[in-house]
């Protein structure tokens, strides 16, 4: 075996070679062939296209591809179009981060967006930082992302953990704080759910004295069977339940804790967890979430500017769903938030662009949202309401919305974020 | 003010995450007997819940000797099958009973087509080449799924007439999980009884013990070998189906699954079939259990056991090749 | 084996900076699919769990630099000599069983380190995971770092070839085919099995590490099955008799991933489809498949 070992390495080699040299001289050929003037504005978007949060990938193309559609038909930007390439991240960092080496390093991509895992989003924001990339966060949540990690070159078009978990905190006080002293919690355990259940206690302690945690439990992400949680909520006295759940967990503990009656037991506050693109699966003799306070960044039946309306139209059109779902406005805003940025400053210029969009008022289906300028998180309203279900959908959702106004003061402060990023 | 501790000031800790003292004790104290019944009720149910997905995996290693990784996606495609069907064939009452019928049977012969094209040319291969087979398995599965019906979730709820729960031990429990109960001790007899009373039954023991001999005795064993993958399939496509009105139907379920499974069948005694319904059990009681002494430790329990279970007794609690 | 060296040497003046960070990464999961290979192709047993050690590694070396202050050198080093450690422990659990019950214990344990440094979020940081790891100045470039990850592997390799082609690389053969037999010429299976062992969790450690360097960042997913199972495949893809299988495993595994990824979104699909192909056809690798055809060309006069 040994005697024939380098005549085997070489021989794999030479085949590795010219594996690698025929896919290089493939990509040549095909940029040559694209060279006219129209070279394309291209946009790298990652989001898990397998596996359970595949969906939040999809709706974020839909966004993004009826925001292009729409820009190119009107000529573009500088006479450029817009062109979009989807990559998989599967969710982790380490796929995340070699495929946006590849999209910046390969593809020459001008700007990155996307993700919904805040670590993912970290580790590529870690490395648009090294790029010197724009990289637009959408769907993560984490804080992180634009506080303690942030930089000058990452972006959050989209709320963050403590916005929303504070404004249903706030919702949920308001209402419910002269009777719901005693909390109980449940949060899926990672970051994320730990994250939101520091908060809301934060929160809801602020504007409720004398709150007492009576127990809290840490389910696995994608836990199929919420019974045991259940019983044992159901075992306590508390008056006030606390989740983070959202998408498919969300749907399984609604199915599994409403008849056994926790929505009658408890008062019922969620962390996220009003997208469409979950509720939508709950049909009117299922057993629904009626009165739970949730948050949903698009609740496009309720939204006064009737913008909102029409572009969830429109991605609906394009999905063809019943739904629009709220990581499509995010990823419809965030294009064309770079076309007016590029259309401002008249190049696609990096250092130009985030000039420009640092305390800019950008234009979004929901109105006008701001950019903040020293940590470059948008102050997207966290809308909470309540859930009913209303005659012109066939799902149930939240009504009756709201945010704190004004929106400064569920985000950071600079004086906040100066001092975390030390 | 609730109790909190902060974590060591340090460059990189985060000011937020502060561990809470909450009140478990409190709970557990308080807990008359009928709700530590109940606690138990959910136990037993949930790992029957675990059972009906996992006895197929155990089956097909006890006969087959093929530790089949692809068993979550065909929990998944069960599932999927059966939301399809239930949601595609609305008007038709009763018709999640059709899609129980109907689609762990389309599983099944998805099954017995994988195992003769390909599962069959590998049986005397080391078992690694099946691990690498059966996770290719798993990536196109998943993808299909995908392809056929999307990336969304689906949701199904408890179908008639098992939408209600019951008065048990005083408080409420949903009349579906107490069906899977039924159902997870029915398809344990019902095991037994092939293996022990059918002829089938018999030939399959006769081949786990000694496939050449069984050979040698005018058995045809490579079509006993297509039947047990197909019925482990069916299995678990079965399980995927039941359940579909308790979860979430999503991309990635099978993922989920799998694991699971894996520490049943260890700590029930790989081949063993009671040791996979008492190795579930053990599973779901640990879990309702376990949440309410070590909530924080929930991900751990599985693991812990598994790794117990594999020093102390790798062949698990009911022994290596054993089919009561 | 010089040759091969020198090619890759030279790849970061004609390719593009793209490639080369591909190239590192097929060099970081060299060095770990051959570790694995100590296990599985010379010694006989399949590890499922190689993915626990290997972020043992990664982590040792990102908290000791962002924690600690420690300096580069160190921390690198302490990567695969901690993983040691570890493995001494794990694996004086692990020998003790056999086939497929050694397998799935290490998947116990290595599924157990996942959960660690998930939970463990004072020490490890949890699945926030620990990232702008810094690198010293001369080692910021990609292709710096590259070169520093050619030469560790290549110190890796050669530290492996003289493992298997020494005595006791030779004993542990002698185990993979007969353990029975081995026992009875007096050979000490268990020790001789805990010892490559130790040696793949160096190994692990060590890519680990340079993992940690390359992508500034580690994760608790660097811990997860499925990172097991990258490794795993590798190996075997490019044949886990030969030596030089590692390499041309992860090289094929990355390439393809690559290929695939950047003309579909159905990727899994098309993977899976080839990996079957992979498996039913080319059963000893591609080493294997390749080594089999030049020795029928070479044999052709006898």
């Amino acid at each position: 075996m040994e005697k024939r070992s380098l005549a085997q390495l070489l021989l794999s080699l030479s085949l590795l070679l010219a594996l690698v040299l025929s896919l290089f001289g493939a990509f040549a050929q095909s940029a040559a062939a694209a060279q006219p003037e129209k070279k394309p504005i291209l946009i790298g978007h990652l989001h898990p296209l397998t596996g359970p949060f595949a969906m939040f990938g999809t709706a974020c193309s839909v966004g993004i591809d009826v925001a292009i559609d729409e820009i190119n038909r009107q000529g573009g930007v500088l006479g450029r179009p817009f062109k979009v390439i989807n990559r998989d991240d599967r969710n982790k960092p380490e796929v995340g981060l070699r495929e946006a080496k590849d999209l910046v390093l390969n593809k020459k991509v001008d700007f990155l967006m996307g993700n919904i895992s805040s670590t993912v989003a970290l580790a590529i924001s870690s490395f648009a930082k090294d790029a010197k990339v724009i990289y637009v966060v959408t769907g993560a949540r984490s804080n992180q992302i634009t506080e303690e990690k942030g930089h000058r070159y990452v972006f959050r078009i989209g709320a963050n953990t403590f916005s929303r978990v504070s404004t249903v905190a706030q919702l949920a006080a308001r209402k419910w704080g002269d009777k719901a002293k005693k909390v109980v919690m449940i949060n899926p355990d990672y970051e994320y759910g730990r994250a939101c259940g520091d908060y809301f206690m934060e929160e809801y302690g602020k504007l409720v004295p004398g709150i007492k945690l009576i127990s809290a439990d840490w389910p696995k992400l994608g836990t199929p069977d919420f019974t045991p949680y259940i019983s044992k909520l159901m075992a306590s006295d508390a008056e006030i339940l606390f989740h983070s759940f959202y998408g498919g967990d969300y749907l399984t503990f609604v199915k599994q804790a409403v008849p056994a009656g926790v929505y009658k037991k408890f008062l019922v506050v969620g962390a996220s967890c009003g997208g469409t693109e979950t509720v939508c699966e709950m049909k009117k003799d299922d057993p629904i979430p009626l009165g739970e306070i949730l948050s949903d960044e698009f609740p496009y039946w309720e939204i006064p500017n009737p913008k909102a309306k029409e572009v969830a139209g429109r991605f609906m059109d394009k999905a063809g769903t019943t739904y629009a779902s709220y990581e499509s406005v995010l990823g419809y805003t965030t294009v064309y938030a770079l076309r007016d940025a590029i259309k401002a400053v008249k190049a696609v210029d990096t250092e130009k662009i985030i000039t420009y969009l640092e305390g800019r008022e950008i234009d979004s289906p929901i109105g006008k949202v701001k950019i903040q300028d020293f940590d470059h998180q948008a102050l997207w309203p966290p809308y909470a309401g309540t859930m009913a279900f209303t005659a012109d959908y066939p799902w149930p959702h939240i009504v009756d919305i709201w945010y704190p106004k004004p929106l400064e003061k569920v985000y950071r402060s600079r004086e906040h974020v100066m001092k975390v990023r030390k | 003010m609730f109790g909190a501790q902060q974590w060591a000031n340090n460059k990189a800790a985060v000011p937020h995450h502060i561990v809470y003292k909450s009140d478990e004790g409190a709970i557990l104290s308080n807990m008359s007997l009928q709700a530590l019944l109940m606690q138990l009720l959910s136990g037993l149910s949930g790992g029957m819940l675990i059972y009906l997905i996992a006895v197929g995996l155990s089956l097909i290693f006890g006969t087959l000797r093929v530790l089949n990784l692809a068993h979550g996606a065909i929990y998944m495609l069960g599932a999927y099958l059966c939301v399809w069907l239930t949601s595609s064939l609305k008007p038709i009452p009763g018709m999640f009973w059709w899609a129980l019928v109907l689609g762990p049977f389309l599983v099944a012969l998805f099954g017995g087509l994988v195992e003769t094209v390909l599962l069959r040319r590998i049986y005397r291969w080391h078992f690694m080449y099946q691990f690498i087979l059966t996770f290719a398995l798993i990536l196109i599965i998943s993808d299909s799924v995908k392809l056929l019906w999307g990336g969304g979730f689906r949701s199904i709820t408890y179908p008639w007439p098992l939408d209600g729960s019951i008065k048990v031990a005083g408080g409420t429990f949903p009349l579906y999980n107490i069906f899977l109960v039924a159902v997870g001790v029915s398809i344990f007899f019902g095991l037994r009884a092939l293996l022990h009373f059918t002829r089938l039954g018999k030939v399959i023991r006769g081949i786990t013990y000694n496939r050449e001999i069984m050979s040698a005795l005018g058995e045809n064993v490579p079509a006993v070998y297509t039947e047990v993958f197909m019925l482990g399939c069916w299995l678990g496509g079965f399980g995927g189906a039941l359940a579909t009105p308790l979860v979430t139907v999503s991309l990635g379920m099978d993922m989920a699954v799998i694991i699971q499974c894996f520490i049943v069948v260890v700590i029930g005694g790989l081949g063993s079939l009671t040791g996979a319904f008492i190795g579930s059990l053990i599973l779901g009681l640990l879990d309702a259990f376990g949440i309410m002494v070590l909530p924080q430790l929930t991900i751990a329990f599985g693991f812990i056991l598994m790794a117990v279970i594999l020093i102390v007794r790798p062949y698990g609690l009911l022994g290596k090749r054993e089919y009561e | 084996m010089v040759l091969a060296v020198g090619l890759f040497a030279s790849m970061p003046t004609f390719i593009d900076t793209s490639w080369i960070s591909v190239f590192c990464e097929i060099l970081i999961l060299t060095v770990a699919a051959s570790g694995l290979n100590l296990m599985m192709g010379y010694t006989g047993m399949i590890s499922f769990g190689p993915a626990g050690l290997y972020a043992v590694g990664a982590y040792t070396t990102g908290i000791l630099i962002v924690r600690a202050g420690a300096p580069f050198g160190l921390a690198m080093i302490a990567g695969p000599i901690v993983a040691t450690v570890v493995s001494l422990i794990v694996g004086w659990f692990c020998v003790r069983r056999t086939a497929v019950y050694f397998a799935l214990l290490t998947l116990a344990f290595s599924e157990l380190i996942h959960t660690v440094i998930f939970k463990w979020y004072g020490f490890t940081k949890g699945d926030d995971g620990i990232v702008d790891i810094p690198l010293p100045d001369f080692l910021s470039s990609i292709d710096s770092y590259y070169y520093f990850t050619l030469a560790c592997t290549v110190v890796c390799l050669l530290a492996m070839w003289i493992i298997v082609n020494s005595a006791f690389g030779k004993a542990l053969q002698v185990i993979r085919e007969n353990p029975n037999r081995a026992e009875f010429i007096g050979i000490n299976v268990r020790k001789y099995q805990l010892v490559a062992f130790v040696i793949q969790g160096f190994f692990l450690g060590a890519a680990g590490s340079l993992l940690c360097g390359f992508s500034h960042s580690v994760f608790p997913t660097n811990a997860h099955w499925t990172k097991s199972i990258d490794i795993i495949i590798a190996c075997l893809l490019g044949g886990i008799y030969h030596f030089y299988g590692p390499f041309v495993g992860s090289a094929v595994y990355i390439l393809l991933d690559k290929v695939i990824t950047s003309f579909t979104e159905y990727w899994s699909l098309f993977f899976g489809v080839v990996l079957l192909i992979l498996v039913l056809f080319f059963r000893g690798g591609i080493a294997g498949f390749v080594s089999e055809r030049l020795s029928s060309v070479t044999h052709e006069g006898s």
